[in-house]
């Protein structure tokens, strides 16, 4: 395998997308099991164990890495399901776990130590104190890190750490601190950290009315999108709100994250993996989005100036941005 | 090799004008025969909950009723316009675009984005299907003309040409449209300089829009601290 200084992470929400972000040019791939261990637990979606342990032997042969997203929160006297996720990652032979509750980490450094393990988002981790406790006491090599922070704040984060550094280059965009966020919980009843979906499937509805279409979570409307115009995630913090009289969105547009073209501002604050957004979305979205983004790795390593792919299509509302790495709003 | 596609207008036709009972009879012919090609897709769907989901394609007279889950075998039926018993939820899109969805070849969620896919009613069911079916390396190209038997080469050889027939015809079509509007400008007998004002107009247009991406590019590449999709 061609050894490039940025590894490029893709999601799998499937074996079929684990093997097109493969030959898309992915590093490694991140992929869960199909109950609420990790945080995209959507009906249809995810491995077996079986499926893991093929998708794993696959990776390998590919020289591709798998990372198995176990990062939700265990309620109280359900432990089971998180230790057999871990206990079944280090089967497959999976080359880390993502992991985000302090007991989770705790099982995982005991019973496996030599399965690596990367600190999820879902942990908000967002400082060195933060980060460097993670480090000394559960052993953990890399911190994703949660979408706040600028690229300075990133650079400062791997000086101050030494550690490896993932951040999202595409994908959904939130406004919120990632594992922190209970807002969907008023409107389902779930708790978007324990069931692994924030806007659960069995929760949203859409409804026609003339050229709109309402989406719901819930009995809440939480838009009204016209022929047109560029539709959200059904999340609270992608809704559109009225206040004062107007509707707006006032968290967060639909828009998605895009660093296509930032990407040797990442590379140069230190930033060792590059994490593609979605496993939710199809094998068709991550070959595309991966192709882009090997393409533009690539010329990063080489030095390369080319006009890097238009990915507006799959952005969610039809929009993209730099979200917190530039923070233009500040 | 990318798998060849369906000629979409082909499809269209051949489902428009087949009197139902015959639709009803290919339908299940094809469905037996994905069966048998993809086995572990009727294993998956059949693990699901039960669920019906109506499949209106917007620009066919006819509407579908998928039935899977339950531990039982997936089907599809074909629905009397007459019967107006709701399935558990909806899917409308054009034949094209359903039929890359089921062959995984576009993303459901972008569609929803542009709205090139509604749903409506359960959207647990329809992400459920959506994702046993992404699950899947479906060539609906293939399952076709395997139905031929021993003439399935010359079916796909009929179906290729018919599809680059296709789009030849249409890629003529284009060009006859345009010189109809060049032979309309003419026939305005306008002086030779609106003409080329009105081409020159047509490159500003293009020089500028080429402008202002390079210049963002610019801004990017400076590091300017206003992110353009805020601004």
């Amino acid at each position: 395998m061609t050894h490039h200084s940025l590894e490029l992470l893709s999601p799998a929400g499937n074996p079929a997308a684990l093997r097109a972000a493969i030959e898309a040019g992915a590093d490694a791939v991140y992929c869960g099991f199909a109950d609420r261990t990790n945080a995209r637990n959507y009906p249809g979606l995810n491995f077996d164990v079986d499926e893991m342990v093929e998708g794993v032997a696959f990776a390998h042969s590919k020289g591709a890495k798998v990372l198995v997203a176990i990062n939700t929160f265990p309620p109280a006297g359900e432990m089971k399901s998180w230790k057999d996720a871990i206990d079944n990652a280090a089967m497959a032979g999976a080359d880390a776990v993502i992991l985000a509750d302090i007991g989770v980490l705790d099982y995982a450094a005991n019973k496996h130590p030599n399965l690596r393990r990367h600190l999820s988002v879902q942990a908000s981790a967002a400082n060195p104190l933060s980060i460097n406790y993670y480090r000394d006491q559960f052993g953990v090599k890399r911190v994703v890190l949660p979408r706040i922070l600028s690229v300075d704040e990133v650079a400062h984060v791997a000086k101050e750490t030494g550690m490896e550094i993932e951040v999202f280059g595409y994908g959904s965009v939130g406004p919120m601190s990632e594992g922190r966020c209970f807002l969907s919980s008023y409107m389902t009843g779930l708790s978007p950290t324990s069931e692994g979906a924030c806007a659960p499937a069995s929760h949203v509805t859409y409804k026609e009315e003339g050229d709109f279409v309402l989406s719901c979570l819930g009995d809440v409307v939480l838009n009204r999108v016209a022929k047109g115009e560029g539709a959200a995630y059904p999340t609270p913090c992608k809704a559109r709100y009225v206040a004062c009289g107007k509707a707006g969105y006032i968290f967060e547009e639909p828009i998605a994250l895009n660093a296509l073209d930032i990407l040797p501002e990442l590379k140069k604050a230190g930033v060792t993996a590059l994490k593609i957004e979605g496993r939710q979305r199809s094998k068709a979205y991550v070959a595309e989005v991966v192709s882009a983004f090997r393409k533009a790795l690539d010329a990063v390593e080489t030095g390369e100036t080319r006009s890097t792919d238009d990915l507006s299509d799959l952005s969610e509302g039809g929009r993209q941005t730099f979200g917190a790495y530039k923070k233009g709003w500040r | 090799m990318k798998p060849s596609n369906l000629p979409a207008p082909l499809v269209r036709g051949a489902m428009t004008v087949a009197p139902p009972f015959v639709l009803a009879r290919a339908i299940d012919a094809l469905l037996r025969k994905m069966e048998r090609a993809h086995p572990r897709l009727f294993k998956n769907l059949a693990r699901l909950k039960p669920y019906v989901i109506h499949v209106e394609p917007s620009d066919l007279p006819h509407r579908f009723a998928l039935k899977f889950g339950g531990d039982e075998k997936a089907f599809v039926r074909l629905l009397d316009p007459r019967d107006e018993t709701p399935g558990d939820a909806c899917i409308k899109g054009n034949i094209d675009v359903l039929l890359n969805l089921l062959q995984g070849r576009i993303d459901g969620d972008a569609l929803f984005f542009t709205r090139g896919l509604v749903i409506a009613g359960d959207t647990a069911a329809v992400v459920a299907l959506r994702n046993t079916l992404d699950r899947e390396e479906i060539d609906l190209f293939a399952d076709v003309t395997s139905m031929f038997g021993p003439l399935q080469k010359p079916a796909e050889r009929a179906l290729t040409a018919i599809g680059r027939a296709r789009e030849a015809a249409r890629h003529r079509a284009a060009e006859f449209i345009d010189s109809l509007r060049e032979d309309k400008t003419a026939d305005a007998a306008a002086p030779a300089w609106v003409n080329e004002r009105d081409a020159l107009k047509a490159e500003l247009k293009t020089l500028q829009t080429r402008i202002a991406k390079l210049e963002v590019r610019e801004k990017l590449a400076k590091g300017a601290s206003q992110d353009p999709a805020h601004s």
